[in-house]
């Protein structure tokens, strides 16, 4: 699958959430339709673990004077949500693990034009609300692609 | 029959080199500080309410906290030490993020690039 210059916003987090849904073990089994690996936060009911991709910057230019073809730099932000540090941490350096995997694989990110990864931060957040704590990691991945 | 071949001015050009090499050094650190400055200011306008993201104040506790604080030669750390400003950036189970440091960072960063590329070719000519 190529980058399309008109939606290379969606196809790289669509092609990461769908390379991070099939790569990283849920360790629940989850009912039909029940998502792991999201786009956003779920309004609905939340079951935790979970994993949330999404886009949260853009910067481009231009490759030589006078070219069409530009190189955009995007930054992802892969957070895990969990009930507890060790399974946070499980998880979160499982994602590390697939999405540096992911450069080389067959149908990973090189092969899909997506290039440039670089894992920037890694920034823990922990929750507590009532007897309740959500432990999450914030992980911000850069990436690069060639816009034709 | 000898031939000597000597340089002269090497003792001299070693010395105007290594004071080159402290003057930079000496520059890109009071450069470094002054960007960590432009960037606290940065976020104190974020967290104010004065840029693309929402305002951030209530007690005013938060927008008083930002620091900058040089550390080593080559780094100036920006931060807030109280306990909400990581909830306020990343957002939890129930608020959304607000991304004052990070927008902030990222709208900089280019004029802080040219004003540390600025200051060493200054030193250099």
């Amino acid at each position: 699958m190529a980058i399309n210059p008109d939606n290379f916003i969606q196809d790289i987090v669509l092609f990461l959430k769908t390379y991070l849904m099939a790569s990283v073990n849920d360790p629940l089994s989850r009912a039909g339709g029940v998502g792991y690996v999201m786009t956003s936060f779920p309004k609905r009911e939340v079951i935790y673990p979970l994993i949330t991709i999404k886009n949260t910057g853009i910067t481009t230019s231009k490759l030589g004077i006078g070219s069409s073809t530009n190189r955009v730099d995007v930054k992802i932000e892969v957070r895990v949500w969990a009930r507890n540090s060790k399974e946070v941490d499980t998880i979160t350096q499982e994602v590390i693990h697939d999405m540096r995997e992911a450069q080389y694989a067959v149908s990973g990110t090189g092969a899909s034009d997506i290039y440039g990864f670089k894992l920037a931060s890694c920034v823990p957040i922990v929750e507590v609300t009532g007897d309740n704590t959500v432990h999450s990691k914030v992980m911000e991945y850069n990436y690069l692609a060639i816009l034709t | 029959m000898s031939k000597n071949i000597s340089i002269e001015g090497v003792d001299s050009t070693i010395k105007f080199l290594s004071k080159k090499n402290k003057d930079i050094s000496q520059a890109v650190k009071v450069g470094l500080q002054e960007s960590g400055i432009l960037l606290k200011e940065e976020i104190e306008n974020s967290i104010a309410g004065n840029r693309a993201e929402p305002r951030s104040v209530d007690t005013g506790e938060f927008l008083a906290s930002i620091e900058s604080n040089p550390e080593g030669d080559d780094t100036v750390i920006v931060s807030s030490d109280v306990p909400q400003s990581a909830f306020m950036e990343y957002g939890t189970v129930y608020i959304p993020e607000r991304r004052h440091f990070r927008n902030s960072s990222d709208r900089l960063s280019g004029e802080i690039n040219q004003k540390i590329n600025e200051i060493i070719k200054d030193e250099i000519e």
